[in-house]
């Protein structure tokens, strides 16, 4: 039987620096394969050089048995049977659903016109074929991030899709949303597509993928089958040491061993909020706050860190009210660090302005010599990178400065909201060091994210927010993705204690 | 481990052209000057052409640097043409029609260009107005009310000898509006690379949304920078006044498109969204030395639109080339 996708001894090099040294990529017909590695591991040029986007110096790319050209092209790799879904979806939010599935299928004409009823039936299909139930003359604009997904997907099933490479389609997804996607994969794959999937959540790969393979520096360094190999081997394989478990020890003293509250909030209310909420948090303490999108979380966050007014309810910092103003926040020692770069890096700007973007007053040489001892303090790569573009850094380099920036302040309260988004494996137990560092220097640190595994892994306690219901705090040996998922999911918690329910 | 690699190697490979693109402006005044000078021996090497140059070009390059606040910011300042022509007319107008002492007529037409870049910068940042629009409609608006002032006419008349010494006089042979040029531009250069506020300036152009995050003011740092435009450019009009001793009410349109060239030819080393004092005034006295050169050699009066707007897509288009090439070697 032929391979879905063999490609050979790719090789492709940028100005001496090489991106691809040999890689090899086989994928059957009909299987989840996962594509790992960090970043700069060579998994985008890759997928550019399969798109047809960049020519690889040397090697060939088969597609079900067929040699492309050595010249081929994106619409040859569409020809092919090659389809591509990136994390930006390449939707149009302004137009329906129908409209975006037909601008890649092409539109359906009656006498020039757009037959708008069987351009209609033919989104309907699509979606159909991958049991989704999105309405086509829904306006993309108005979907969930997990439906648009959906929509990215069913367009790239359009006409002979031999090998979809979804690239880091699950990144910003919440967790219950990111089963949802793997439902439709399946039936994908089901249909005899293969997949190629990108990502950096490992726990992906363990739930979904059938194989696997991992590069590093421009080569595979292994391809497996997904059932014959383990976490720890996986990691192993993508940095090229062992990560040490980060998980701290608990131990149920852990509540009494709480420093003095730090910041307390007091009946938070408003927008997707709509049971009020009150906490406290405390010095030295790591507090999760967790839920589905849309459950309002990232919006609690953002009240907590005092950079968004909270309608209802107050937060107090060491007593002082926090009215909701970036400025006030940060005056009084409450720093926010935002995983959406694009909130948070100012990206034509370098390292060294993005560290400093108030300015320092104190003049340019000190302010290199800080910017130095900062990079290096924070392993940011490459070495001497303060005068480079921020865009010239990888994801998880740019979050080191992100957190650099923060960090230096010293500030009393720490807000993370979702502050390892798109950023892999390696760089994301630095951050994580990073973070159980300030706390243990008496930072009171809140860790907002989505991503349940994460949450658990880092945080002493976690609040999970849940739409139209009191928010469940978990803590101890309940902290786990298990626990969460189903409290999340306003399941039935039968072991949650009354004391550990918020009032 | 990848990306040390990559560095090293970039740096060895990229260096050279590196410091080429960093240095163009100065390499191109130098090529400039020396192609003509042995072209025209007689004429081009000498000092009065030399003085010339200087002291003609001292406004336009004050009113390029006049485009740099609110281009810091991400903002588009389209009317600080016709803000030049209203300063240059009123205080004119102040001074010869209306006998006042210069020193109130200049009081009066900075003031004006304080509230001119107050009102745009209030319509921008706190209507949410978009920025190009605005000074569009505001540049037309205040150039009728130019016209209004001067009945569509020049000024010009009697004015006292101690004003015109200021535009008109040299030390050691340098002219007095080069010195001013000069002046502004160190000015703007430790402001936007020496102080937070310029610091914080960039961070508001680089990602506004960012900025209001890390707790910048950004709507003030928005209204400050149109502010600064005005004022500047309400200076290079009295300049302007100072030198040739009288008004001309129809100037703001001739002067605006060579002062955005002159910017963004500046900004083209430096990389995108880098307005810079230094690279504006170089640009303009490197277009302006070629310029007079082409025109000492025979060319026609429009030879100057041609090269402006040549150079321009030049630099753009070779900044864009290098931009390309050292993000390739930076990215995977």
């Amino acid at each position: 039987m032929n391979l879905a996708l063999d490609a050979v001894k790719i090789t492709k090099s940028f100005g001496g620096v090489h991106a691809l040294r040999g890689a090899d990529l086989k994928l059957r017909r009909g299987e989840i394969h996962a594509l790992l590695g960090e970043n700069g591991a060579g998994k985008s040029t890759m997928i550019k050089v399969l798109a047809g986007v960049q020519r690889p110096d040397s090697g060939t790319v088969a597609v079900d048995g067929r040699q492309l050209t050595s010249a081929f092209d994106p619409s040859d790799a569409a020809a092919a049977g090659l389809r591509f879904v990136h994390q930006d979806l390449g939707l149009i939010n302004s137009l329906s659903v129908a409209e975006n599935i037909a601008f890649q299928t092409g539109f359906t004409t009656r006498g020039g016109l757009i037959d708008t009823s069987k351009c209609m039936a033919r989104a309907a299909e699509l979606l159909g074929l991958l049991g989704a139930s999105v309405h086509p003359a829904t306006l993309v604009g108005a979907l969930s991030q997990a439906d648009k997904t959906i929509v990215a997907l069913a367009r790239a099933m359009h006409g002979v899709a031999r090998l979809i490479v979804l690239d880091e389609v699950t990144a910003s997804l919440p967790t219950p949303d990111v089963t949802r996607i793997h439902e439709v994969v399946r039936a994908g794959r089901n249909r005899g597509t293969a997949f190629l999937y990108v990502t950096h959540r490992l726990e992906e790969v363990f739930t979904l993928c059938d194989r696997l393979t991992v590069m590093a520096d421009g080569a595979n360094v292994a391809t497996a089958e997904v059932a014959q190999t383990d976490m720890g081997q996986v990691v192993r394989w993508i940095t090229g040491r062992s990560v040490e478990s980060g998980r701290k020890p608990r131990s149920s003293d852990k509540v009494e061993a709480l420093g003095p509250p730090r910041l307390v909030a007091k009946g938070l209310l408003g927008n997707e909020i709509t049971v009020p909420v009150s906490l406290s948090l405390h010095v030295g303490e790591i507090l999760g706050i967790t839920g589905v999108r849309g459950s309002g979380y990232e919006r609690l966050c953002r009240w907590l860190a005092g950079i968004e007014p909270c309608p209802a309810g107050e937060v107090e910092m060491d007593g002082q009210l926090l009215e909701g103003d970036p400025r006030q926040a940060r005056k009084i020692g409450c720093d926010t660090v935002l995983g959406d770069r694009n909130l948070a890096a100012f990206h034509e700007l370098t390292v060294r302005e993005n560290l400093f973007p108030l300015g320092t007053g104190n003049g340019l040489q000190a302010e290199r010599v800080v910017a130095s001892r900062l990079i290096e303090q924070f392993g940011v790569r490459p070495h001497g990178a303060q005068e480079l573009a921020m865009l010239a850094l990888s994801g998880g380099n740019q979050q080191k400065v992100i957190f650099a920036r923060s960090m230096s302040r010293e500030p009393k309260v720490i807000v993370l909201i979702d502050p390892t988004a798109g950023v892999d494996i390696g760089a994301r137990s630095d951050l994580h060091g990073v973070i159980r560092r300030a706390a243990a220097a008496g930072a009171a640190i809140l860790f907002g994210s989505s991503d349940f595994e994460e949450v658990a892994e880092v945080a002493d306690r976690a609040i999970i927010i849940r739409k139209g219901a009191t928010p469940i705090e978990i803590a101890g040996r309940d902290l786990n993705w298990d626990r969460m998922l189903h409290a999340a999911q306003n399941a039935r918690i039968t072991t949650l204690t009354s004391e550990e329910t918020l009032p | 481990m990848t990306a040390l690699t990559k560095t090293q190697s970039g740096t060895s490979f990229g260096g050279r052209s590196q410091i080429l693109v960093r240095f163009s402006l100065p390499l191109l005044l130098i090529v400039v000057v020396t192609i003509f000078s042995i072209a025209l021996p007689n004429t081009y090497p000498t000092l009065i052409n030399a003085q010339t140059i200087m002291a003609t070009n001292a406004v336009l390059a004050l009113l390029a640097l006049a485009a740099i606040p609110t281009l810091v910011t991400s903002q588009f300042d389209l009317s600080i043409g016709f803000q030049l022509a209203f300063a240059q007319s009123i205080c004119a107008g102040l001074i010869i029609y209306g006998n006042w002492h210069p020193v109130a007529a200049v009081t009066v037409t900075l003031s004006a260009g304080f509230v001119f870049g107050l009102i745009n910068g209030w319509l921008v940042a706190y209507c949410g107005l978009n920025a190009f629009i605005t000074t569009l409609a505001s540049g037309i608006v205040i150039q009728g009310a130019t016209q209004w002032y001067t009945n569509g006419g020049s000024v010009f008349g009697m004015m006292p000898p101690a004003f015109l010494a200021l535009g008109r006089s040299s030390i050691l042979g340098i002219p007095l509006p080069f010195f001013y040029a000069l002046v502004f531009a160190c000015s703007l250069w430790l402001l936007y690379s020496h102080t937070p506020w310029g610091r914080r300036a960039f961070a508001v152009g680089g990602n506004s949304r960012a900025a209001h995050l890390m707790g910048i003011p950004v709507e003030r740092m928005v209204v400050q920078a149109f502010v600064a435009g005005s004022l500047l450019a309400a200076t290079a009009g009295i300049l302007s006044t100072s030198i040739l001793g009288s008004a001309n009410p129809n100037i703001g349109v001739n002067f605006l498109l060579p002062a955005f060239a002159a910017v963004f030819l500046g900004a083209a080393p430096a990389g995108p969204g880098r307005f810079n004092a230094w690279g504006t005034v170089l640009a303009v006295y490197a277009l302006a030395a070629g310029i007079a050169g082409l025109q000492q050699l025979g060319s026609a009066f429009y030879i100057e639109q041609f090269f402006n707007g040549g150079a321009l897509l030049v630099a753009i288009g070779l900044a864009r080339y290098a931009g390309v090439r050292r993000s390739r070697k930076s990215s995977n």
